[in-house]
């Protein structure tokens, strides 16, 4: 039946230590299973004598070990054996391939995670195939383009105006001196 | 792999289905059956969703039939399906139902009558009840606790097994049972 796990290192001597107090709670459990062998079972309850919480928690789950008994199962459908024999053969019947594919599928199914990461993969893949048959990748970038500003211009072109104009004005400023003096 | 003189009865058996022998299969089938519905049935606490489980527990041991080696014990092999397959339904539906309450189940007949058995009506009222209170008890518990009840109870399996098939340590095993038997203790306290 269970394997007790308990070793004698938990009983160096005759006398146990506590089961609860060095965390042996199994040494109690195997013994309400009635999994523990003559020995060590006669000193749980030579230790049992005198630790009245061992002997309380024994008595406790014995109880309820035997309770739970009452918790049996349905008897088998008569036609278990009949169903499966038939999906046996069917899936004898089905494709080498899908014989692969069936365990690999059933795996993905039990993993939530997946779920997602094969959308996103499969809606990439569309999307490759898409542009691969289009020809028309994602187009580039353009070239970054040197802004001017507008204002500037204006300013530089009004500064030279103002230039030509005082220019004009000291010429004919030049030749009017040029006639008086004469 | 292990030598051959040393193989379990179950893993000749299942080499011998390997070989393509049918009768293998089904003595294998027949010994392990029960449990694996029954350990299904308490799991999921309905007994048409158990055999429909164990089908599938026992098609997909026939599909592995190719490739398999006897490297663990092949009840543990089995059991591991098994609880993979009844704590991914136990997940599934919890989903679907949005975690509705143990009284919602038992109102949608998901509990199985208890057959009377030869007892008198009143006996059979008592065993009903009995039965009602320990499946609320072990139902309540999280599911790692509740399958390592299952089969450290009602298997007899042993902690080196539970704990390969739950894939955990034999001490994780321990503590487990250990908490869950502590809450059954106090749950059913009343029927000791």
């Amino acid at each position: 039946m269970q394997n007790t796990s308990f070793h004698n290192t938990n009983f160096p001597d005759s006398r146990m230590t506590c089961p609860l107090q060095t965390g042996n709670e199994d040494v109690l459990l195997d013994y309400c299973a009635r999994a523990l062998d003559a020995e060590r079972k006669s000193m749980l309850e030579a230790h049992m004598a005198h630790c009245e919480q061992c002997r309380e928690m024994a008595k406790a789950q014995t109880e309820i070990w035997a309770a739970l008994d009452a918790y049996d199962a349905e008897p088998v459908s008569a036609d278990f054996d009949r169903k499966l024999y038939a999906r046996m053969e069917e899936m004898d019947r089905v494709p080498a391939w899908e014989k692969y594919w069936a365990p690999v599928r059933e795996y993905l199914q039990g993993q939530p995670a997946w779920k997602p990461v094969l959308s996103v993969a499969a809606a990439s893949a569309v999307l490759m195939v898409v542009f691969a048959v289009s020809g028309d990748g994602p187009q580039p970038l353009p070239a970054p383009v040197a802004l001017i500003d507008v204002q500037d211009v204006e300013q530089a072109e009004r500064a030279l105006e103002d230039i030509e104009m005082l220019r004009q004005f000291e010429s004919a400023s030049a030749e009017s001196a040029q006639k008086d003096v004469l | 792999m292990m030598a051959v003189a040393t193989l379990e009865r179950d893993a000749e058996l299942m080499l011998r289905v390997r070989e393509g022998d049918t009768e293998s299969f089904a003595l294998l089938l027949e010994r392990h059956r029960s449990p694996v519905i029954h350990f299904l049935f308490r799991m999921v606490q309905n007994q048409s969703v158990a055999e429909e489980l164990a089908q599938e527990v026992f098609l997909r041991v026939y599909r592995s039939r190719a490739n398999y080696e006897p490297t663990a014990k092949f009840t543990t092999w089995l059991f591991r399906i098994a609880s993979h397959l009844a704590l991914n339904w136990i997940r599934d539906r919890r989903h679907e139902r949005g975690q509705e309450s143990l009284d919602q189940e038992t109102a949608d007949g998901m509990v199985r009558q208890v057959s009377d058995r030869g007892m008198s009506k009143e006996q059979a009222m008592v065993r009903e009840s009995k039965f009602e209170e320990i499946r609320r008890a072990i139902q309540g518990l999280p599911e790692k606790q509740k399958a390592a009840v299952l089969m450290h109870k009602y298997e007899e399996m042993e902690y080196s097994q539970i704990a390969a098939v739950l894939e955990c340590s034999e001490s994780a095993v321990k503590s487990l049972l250990f908490r869950a038997y502590e809450t059954l203790r106090a749950r059913l306290a009343h029927m000791a």
